[in-house]
């Protein structure tokens, strides 16, 4: 007999009004629990799962692209679909992962189109698909508030649709629509963000739509695009590396390890952000900053509303007093920083993986607001500073831990076992 | 900082059409709304139905100031270019009441004495 000798296993804690975690019900979950998928057995993936390209959320739904054995990817979701975040089949509410079908894809993907990307604003959902040789397609559906989905306001809500870059001008040359490569999409609550090649010289430009009088698309003076819009951005000597966005700031970081931000201050989320360099990975939540710096002590640097523990450390605070400093982890029991492998910020908490000094085991530490019990510590009090959250009180560590998300009020794990 | 999650400006809130709220979203993924009769009131404090985080809105209360029960739907709903956006549905409003005021004497009255 056969035995499957790794599985997968995803688990979530926080808010779940919506059926947003999929465990099958629409309470919160203030512990770790595991995820249904729809006509799997209980707790794991679907057969032949290799892992979880993506997992984006919204207000409350959420969207996991799969990715199987045999190359083959599926998007799952499950959460709100009254706005038709979730396609068109779906447009009530999902407390399972189940497959997404969405005609306008099926017209791509029987093209030879693949789902490569995925992202979600608060409520309206973005696919990215590519094809060998052509030029991606990028297809919005949902709601339609400042210009989400992209194509005008004249769209109905919900009905997804192509989002189209025809009117844009890169280089001096209208964009040429078989040579756009999305090297990546980014999303916040109001306002979503590519990275793209285009052009003779594929070269890096930043594309966005959505909310803006905040300066979060890089111009104060239009209040949204409900189009596609340039960002004006010199790249062209320090590429893009990755885009994060907060709910009113973006963050774009470089290949040279130094930031570029704009949007929003007004909580200090853009404090000294020129003063850092070699950051290696940027993380966003609604109103702070966090730097993972490629430096001796591995830190990561965080700035913004600390009103609920949020940046992890003390600060003082004051009206109008704005702090930036490293997140205070707990030293191991010789003086060490242990070792911060990635980060994920959801709306006002965050999440790391990391190493504890002198070890190869990770694990997953959280804090900020918890008042959904989505840290999954079986209570609903902030938490100033990191502590442990996995393996929770009474687990052993079960396998590896292959990534963690963070979304909005909702924290997930998933699990190599 | 004190009691309040944020403080928010009434340009960066949605209006749903279905409830007649302004919406803002809550971290928890809920969101906090409020009624134009709140706002006309002078109440300005929108609560998150789900957590315990309540912002404060800032709007000008001329805005809000003719709002009656009957005054439904007026503010614009997904592009909103520029921050006149209830003047320019209340116009469409007074148009609409415009061309009715030629066909029914009666009512043209009434209108008249409501907007005096």
């Amino acid at each position: 007999m056969e035995t499957q000798t790794s599985y997968l296993r995803l688990l979530a804690a926080g808010s779940n009004a919506r059926g947003q975690l999929a465990n099958g019900s629409d309470y919160d979950s203030h512990t770790f629990t595991e995820c249904h998928f729809i006509n799997c057995t209980q707790g794991t993936l679907p057969h032949n799962t290799l892992g979880i390209l993506q997992l984006a959320t919204g207000a409350n739904h959420t969207l996991a692209l799969l990715e199987f054995g045999d190359g083959r990817r599926e998007l799952w979701g499950c959460g709100d679909g009254r706005k038709g975040q979730l396609g068109p089949e779906y447009m009530g509410q999902l407390t399972e992962f189940t497959p997404i079908s969405i005609p306008l894809y099926q017209t791509y993907a029987s093209q030879g189109y693949t789902c490569c990307l995925i992202a979600a604003a608060w409520e309206t959902s973005y696919l990215v698909l590519k094809s060998p040789s052509r030029s991606n397609v990028v297809i919005s559906m949902g709601s339609n508030d400042f210009g989400a989905l992209g194509v005008g306001t004249k769209q109905a809500t919900a009905t997804p649709a192509v989002v189209s870059f025809d009117h844009l001008t890169i280089e001096g040359h209208s964009t040429n629509p078989d040579e756009l490569v999305v090297e990546s999409i980014a999303a916040g609550p109001r306002h979503v963000i590519l990275h793209v090649r285009a052009g003779f010289n594929n070269e890096d430009t930043l594309i966005g739509w959505g909310l803006a009088r905040h300066g979060q698309l890089g111009d104060t003076k239009i209040v949204n695009y409900d189009r596609p819009y340039i960002i004006s951005l010199d790249v062209s000597s320090d590429p893009v590396q990755t885009c994060s966005l907060g709910l009113q700031h973006t963050i774009i970081c470089h290949q040279s390890g130094r930031t570029t931000a704009f949007g929003s201050n007004k909580k200090g989320q853009l404090h000294r952000m020129d003063s850092w360099g070699r950051v290696r990975q940027v993380g966003c939540t609604w109103n702070g900053t966090y730097l993972l710096r490629d430096d001796d002590e591995n830190t990561l640097i965080s700035t913004g509303s600390n009103a609920h523990g949020q940046l992890g450390r003390e600060s003082q605070v004051e009206e109008n007093g704005v702090t930036v400093g490293p997140v205070e982890f707990t030293l191991s029991h010789d003086g060490k920083l242990p070792s911060l492998r990635s980060l994920a910020c959801g709306s006002e908490h965050v999440m790391a993986v990391i190493s504890p000094s002198g070890s190869s085991d990770m694990e997953v530490w959280g804090w900020g607001w918890n008042e959904h019990g989505n840290l999954g510590l079986d209570h609903m009090d902030d938490v100033l500073k990191p502590i442990k959250i996995w393996p929770a009180r009474g687990h052993a560590l079960e396998g590896r831990i292959a990534r963690v998300w963070a979304g909005n009020g909702t924290s997930w794990i998933l699990l190599q076992i | 900082m004190g009691a309040y999650y944020d403080e928010i400006e009434i340009e960066d809130m949605a209006w749903d059409e279905v409830k007649g709220v302004y919406h803002y979203p809550c971290p928890c993924g809920d969101r906090f709304e409020i009624s134009r009769k709140q706002l006309a009131n002078c109440e300005d404090i929108a609560t998150c139905p789900s957590c315990s985080l309540i912002i404060r809105v800032v709007y000008d209360p001329l805005d809000f100031e003719d709002e009656s029960p009957d005054d439904e739907g007026s503010a614009s709903q997904e592009s909103e270019e520029d921050e006149e956006e209830d003047d320019n549905s209340d116009d469409d409003q007074f148009e609409d009441a415009l061309e009715k005021l030629t066909l029914t004497e009666p009512s043209a009255v009434l209108v008249a004495a409501a907007a005096a």
